[in-house]
């Protein structure tokens, strides 16, 4: 954790500074409703629910922070459970089939960071094919490659052991490679 | 004789890992503009509990002040009369001579009243 993200934690749990809340939340909502997006399947709409609930939550539960992990990891754990919660509730959240908007973003509202060697084409197969892999499965290969945790911070966030994220990356893996063997060079 | 079976070799394309690997980093990349999103967080959140901190050093400043109101009205000016009835008695049953218990007694109140508006103040300044 950085310093200033443990100035700005200290000056909400001192003084409930909802200036300094916010900043966390600009801080770290693309990562949060970006996860929350990848578990919903493309759902903006239930995805940006669950993330306020995320962060209303984390309001409540901040004095519990201690630094043990990363603040993102924290949040994202957060995010995680409030998933499973929802997912409990509501059964047909786990319906993928072909029913994800992937590219329901309204126009303007992502902004790719990097550009992709990859042609749209490609970006699309990918997105498609991440959606066939189980929860789990979208969840590790998330966490460890878009948000750049490694195995050990994903374990934390999932609330699993060691080895099953690894698993389950290994597994992610072998199903993207199939699904998109077609993109392979030669 | 029944052919060996060839030794198993290494990935015959390691290349797809990193190309793989790449792909999922790359395609990632997606910022996701805040578009209004902490302004509703801030709006959805608790009660700040400043309010409730202003209300508790509101409540304590104006209990002390009525407190020592309702004290003085009453007492009028047979508030000192009673106090130093009080003090004989307290004398009677103590150690200490009544000048003596009279300027504990003193003391011991204004203590009590400066510890209660320090606390007012105290979380009237927090609560700011």
């Amino acid at each position: 954790m950085n310093h200033r993200e443990t100035e700005l934690i200290a000056r909400v749990l001192a003084w409930d500074d909802r200036n300094a809340f916010g900043e966390l939340v600009r801080q770290h909502q693309s990562a949060v409703r970006g996860f929350l997006r990848r578990l919903t399947g493309g759902r903006h709409a239930l995805a940006d629910d669950l993330a306020q609930e995320t962060f209303i939550e984390a309001y409540r539960s901040l004095a519990r922070y201690h630094g043990e992990s990363a603040f993102a990891s924290w949040l994202l754990g957060i995010a995680y459970n409030r998933f499973r919660t929802a997912r409990r509730r509501q059964r047909e959240m786990v319906e993928w089939n072909g029913e994800a908007d992937i590219q329901g973003a309204a126009p303007g509202s992502e902004t790719t960071v990097a550009a992709a060697p990859a042609t749209v084409d490609l970006r699309q197969d990918l997105a498609a094919a991440l959606a066939r892999l189980s929860d789990d499965e979208q969840s590790a290969i998330h966490l460890c490659y878009a948000e750049g945790l490694t195995h050990e911070e994903a374990a934390g966030v999932l609330a699993c052991p060691l080895g099953t994220v690894k698993t389950h990356v290994h597994r992610a893996k072998e199903k993207l490679r199939t699904y998109l063997h077609a993109w392979a060079p030669g | 004789m029944k052919t060996p079976e060839p030794f198993p070799s290494p990935d015959p394309f390691p290349d797809d890992e990193l190309r793989l690997d790449r792909m999922l980093r790359e395609s990632s990349q997606t910022y996701i503009d805040d578009a209004g999103f902490t302004g509703r967080i801030l709006g959805a959140l608790p009660p700040s509990r400043r309010r409730a901190d202003y209300r508790r050093a509101i409540l304590l400043l104006g209990a002390t002040a009525l407190g020592c109101g309702c004290v003085a009205l009453a007492g009028g000016s047979d508030l000192v009369a009673f106090l130093s009835a009080m003090v004989e008695r307290l004398a009677a049953w103590s150690m200490l001579p009544v000048p003596g218990l009279s300027a504990a007694f003193t003391v011991g109140v204004l203590a009590c009243w400066a510890l209660a508006l320090a606390a007012g103040w105290w979380a009237w300044m927090r609560a700011r």
